[in-house]
């Protein structure tokens, strides 16, 4: 189990189209991939759960991988954060 | 194989939300296609055109047609097409951007099983904002 804060950096939070990207990303991975916002803790892989956060800029989220390619998925996951979800700021 | 999508509604409701749910996807999935209804259509014209697009849009899994909303001319058109038995269609009313989203985030599921998430997701998008932290 790998878990990490990552921080939401780009100007729009984690609005849709962002959050199209993270469930794209997890949804390659077999490992179960989960994100927490405060006491709300939501599967990676479903669309509507990462909206649900509603997480704006500046926003920590735990995100958790479990699984046999944890490792990688962390990695890649951790890079679209810091990559502002390949959005311009 | 995989479920199709049609939707059958109200003007450019169905064509507009499938526009969005493809701008925030960054691709579609599932084959979709979309049929609006005016005021002054021929509703068994748009029928025959409905069953059209679904055999040319199914993909041997079926057809979720979405429809806006229930007892409306796009939805009385929906319910004389799953009667077409050439033809393997499951009929929702109550589209919403979040039904058709959910649908999306599930292309490998078979119809039957489709057909649950797209009306939770329906049902979850709708949050009193008011009260959701």
């Amino acid at each position: 189990m790998i878990s990490k804060d990552l921080t939401v950096a780009n100007k729009l939070g984690l609005h849709a189209r962002a959050a199209a990207k993270v469930v794209a990303l997890a949804s390659n991975f077999a490992s179960e991939i989960s994100l927490q916002k405060g006491d709300r803790k939501i599967n990676g892989k479903s669309i509507m759960g990462v909206m649900m956060l509603a997480a704006s800029q500046h926003t920590i989220v735990n995100v958790v991988v479990i699984g046999e390619d944890e490792q990688q998925a962390m990695t890649e996951i951790e890079n679209l954060f810091n990559n502002f979800f390949d959005e311009e700021e | 194989m995989t479920v199709s999508i049609l939707t059958i509604t109200h003007g450019n409701v169905g064509k507009e939300l499938l526009a969005t749910a493809k701008t925030m996807l960054g691709k579609l999935p599932l084959k979709c296609e979309t049929l609006s209804v005016s005021n002054t259509c021929n509703p068994d014209e748009l029928m025959l055109e409905a069953q059209r697009i679904c055999k040319k849009i199914d993909d041997g899994d079926g057809v979720l047609v979405l429809t806006d909303i229930f007892g409306s001319t796009p939805s009385n058109i929906c319910n004389k097409l799953k009667h077409d038995f050439d033809i393997n269609v499951h009929v929702i009313a109550g589209l919403n951007l979040p039904m058709l989203i959910r649908a999306l985030n599930y292309p490998q599921l078979k119809l039957n099983d489709i057909i649950d998430k797209a009306i939770s997701g329906a049902h979850d998008g709708i949050i009193d904002c008011q009260v959701h932290n």
